[in-house]
């Protein structure tokens, strides 16, 4: 899942950034208003986390003209800003989360998963298709009663298969949720993440999950 | 402690009580002389009566009245008392009241009355008057003024009715002053009451104040006129502690608000570097980051203790011999290495090889302060000039920069504590808007004086600090010929 962090105070960017990572998140961060307000209007974020006193144009700012624009991503305020006013504000401004300055890294990433499930409709953070179990809390994946051992970056695809499990996603589509915009990946890259995902998740003797369509993208699901 | 009430209704009894006692006493005592004069004058009258009725013929003298003809001598209750006496004391005549009883001759009698108190023969206390007076000669014809003699009367009377007069007299002013002071008391207690009740209402006004919520203020309807420039100090210091708590209330909110996202910022990392298991290399890095966090926001609580000694007035100032160009070097210095990173066109100009008396410490403070913004918030390839004027006994420093951002309308807030005209917190704690309202407080410090202009995208801030000239020959301060001694770096 791909995050949008703006926040200007490098320490705090930095780790926020880092811990996201960390989690199986792809992020993209912006240190000033214009620039995180080009990146928000650009790509599809799953989440955008948003701080509000930000140079040359401010969060509101940022979140009204995305609103304005037509651009339903989640977005989480993170804001040293901690009145009833300035909550009621954010919210009524287009926010669906508001999380005050200093917080858990923990509870953002809790709030993160939450905005992310509801992005995708899930009301349960566990991810059943078939046989096949992904926890997004844990970050972890059972099939066939099995644990299977991922990479942050194959968690992450199989989640987003999984959270639109029986569409097809196609290869843009899994492009812009798993790699962050200044990634130099090469462009069969989310060909050969597929691959590696078969060769954990399908086994012989239990029905393939993974289903290519040509010339579209791939699809998790147990009818092909 | 007594109340205001009770003291005034007190002090106004006693004094009351006081004035009317010293009246009553003295319409006692006048009304008492008044009386006894008239007594004193009926007695004379009585008295001169009898002396008429004294003849004399050859050597004898005799009344001209039997004495029994004389009721009010003759009765047994209250009766009045005469008696006459020769020169050489015999008795000649008396009142039947006397019986076998004489009155007291007074020694050393005249012709002019003598009054006194006396006891009477029927032991009731009375007055009496005593006078010699010649007697009437019944043979006006012959010459007897040789045989002429000298004749003593004393006319006594009680003094029952004018003792009970006057003791009415006495319990009247005494009933007319205690019934006067009670009533005036519970008169007064009622009107002080009533006069002190705005003071209640203003208690209960005062009271209606809250203790977080200054902005309630005080009203008193139809307060009368002492007590209006009472409630108007009273909400004059209340417009005054609303004022400074709403400063504090902001005071306290900026900082808070200020230290939230380092604060943030070093909990993350923390976390997150705790998260998992990392390579040296990796918690090295976070420390350090942690450790420039911590730099920035002690930076802001140091410029918060400097402004915070700086309004309890705890920043002396030191005086001392300055070089301006080291002052200048010193100041410059940290900001040196960003100007270069960014390109910027410096140019000083002025005589900084001047020596001056100033506070050294303060000056470098402001000084920092300015150079910081204005490398900070010149855009790359931009210009930052110095300029540095003596006149008289003054030193202007001017730091100009182009690529200003601000309004010119903003010049107005430039100088208030936290306020920023860009509303980021890129780098918290060094620039959270503290910079310029410290480098006003010192200047306000040192004597001198600090503004600032925006004009074209130019911002420039003069500061104008109060020196005399230094103690090293040969380099007194002087007005600069600026085209003549300026460089670039």
């Amino acid at each position: 899942m791909r995050i949008l962090l703006v926040e200007d105070y490098e320490l705090l960017r930095d780790s926020i950034a880092l811990g996201l990572r960390e989690a199986g998140f792809a992020v993209d961060v912006a240190a000033e208003g214009a620039t995180g307000l080009w990146h928000a209007t650009s790509n599809d974020y799953d989440v955008i986390i948003l701080d509000l006193m930000l140079p040359r144009i401010d969060g509101l700012s940022i979140l009204k003209e995305l609103r304005a624009t037509g651009k339903i991503t989640h977005v989480i305020i993170l804001t040293a800003k901690d009145t009833l006013g300035d909550r009621v504000l954010g919210l009524d401004s287009g926010a669906d989360d508001y999380l005050i300055k200093p917080f858990v890294f923990a509870e953002l990433l809790a709030r993160v998963r939450a905005l992310v499930r509801r992005k995708y409709d899930a009301k349960s953070p566990l991810l059943r298709i078939a046989d096949l179990e992904i926890d997004t809390t844990t970050r972890s994946a059972r099939r066939d009663g099995h644990d299977i051992k991922l990479s942050a970056r194959e968690f992450a695809l199989i989640e987003l298969l999984a959270a639109k499990a029986g569409q097809v996603v196609s290869r843009t589509e899994i492009w812009e949720h798993i790699y962050e915009f200044d990634s130099s990946a090469e462009s069969n890259v989310v060909d050969v993440f597929i691959r590696h995902l078969r060769k954990k998740i399908e086994r012989p003797h239990l029905p393939r999950l993974i289903h290519t369509r040509r010339g579209h993208g791939y699809l998790l699901g147990e009818n092909g | 402690m007594r109340s205001l009430r009770t003291s005034l209704v007190i002090r106004t009894a006693l004094l009351l009580a006081s004035t009317l006692s010293i009246a009553a006493v003295s319409i006692y005592f006048l009304m008492r002389a008044s009386l006894i004069s008239e007594f004193d004058a009926a007695l004379l009258v009585e008295a001169r009566s009898l002396s008429s009725h004294v003849e004399q013929s050859d050597h004898e003298v005799s009344l001209e009245f039997e004495v029994g003809q004389l009721p009010d001598y003759a009765r047994i209750d209250h009766p009045h008392y005469f008696q006459i006496w020769s020169n050489d004391g015999q008795s000649k005549a008396k009142s039947q009241s006397l019986g076998d009883r004489n009155l007291e001759r007074p020694r050393d009698l005249t012709d002019v009355p003598a009054y006194n108190l006396a006891t009477l023969p029927n032991g009731h206390s009375g007055r009496q008057t005593a006078f010699q007076f010649k007697p009437r000669i019944e043979d006006e014809a012959s010459d007897h003024t040789s045989d002429e003699q000298n004749l003593s009367i004393v006319v006594a009377r009680d003094t029952r009715q004018l003792d009970s007069m006057l003791g009415t007299l006495a319990g009247l002013l005494l009933l007319v002053t205690a019934a006067t002071v009670i009533g005036s008391v519970a008169t007064l207690s009622h009107i002080v009451a009533k006069g002190l009740q705005p003071l209640n209402t203003l208690a209960a006004s005062i009271e209606g104040v809250g203790v977080a919520d200054l902005s309630e203020r005080v009203r008193i309807e139809n307060a009368p006129h002492e007590m209006t420039p009472v409630v108007q100090r009273l909400n004059g210091l209340l417009n005054r502690l609303n004022d400074t708590l709403a400063r504090e209330k902001s005071f306290t909110a900026n900082v808070a608000h200020e230290l939230r996202t380092p604060l943030a910022g070093l909990q993350t990392a923390l976390e997150v570097c705790a998260s998992q298991p990392r390579e040296q290399k990796d918690y090295q890095r976070v420390i350090e980051q942690c450790l420039r966090a911590t730099g920035g926001m002690h930076s802001m609580v140091e410029n918060l203790l400097v402004l915070t000694r700086a309004d309890a007035h705890q920043l002396p100032v030191e005086i001392e011999s300055v070089e301006i160009s080291s002052l200048v070097q010193e100041s410059w210095s940290p900001f040196e290495a960003m100007a270069h990173g960014k390109q910027l066109d410096v140019e000083w100009v002025g005589n900084h090889a001047s020596i001056v008396q100033l506070d050294r410490e303060k000056t470098t403070l402001v000084l920092k302060n300015l150079f910081e913004n204005a490398v900070a918030h010149t855009e790359k390839s931009g210009w930052v000039r110095t300029t540095i004027v003596f006149q008289d006994s003054r030193m202007d420093v001017t730091i100009a920069n182009n690529g200003c951002k601000l309004r010119p309308a903003d010049v107005a807030h430039l100088f208030d504590r936290f306020w920023r005209g860009d509303q980021a917190r890129s780098d918290a704690g060094s620039h959270c808007g503290l910079g310029m309202s410290l480098c006003k407080k010192m200047m306000a410090v040192l004597g001198g004086s600090i503004e600032a202009q925006i004009d074209g995208g130019v911002f420039s801030v003069k500061a104008i600090f109060r020196t005399s000239p230094g103690d090293v020959p040969g380099l007194v301060p002087q007005t600069l010929d600026t085209a003549g001694d300026r460089k670039r770096s």
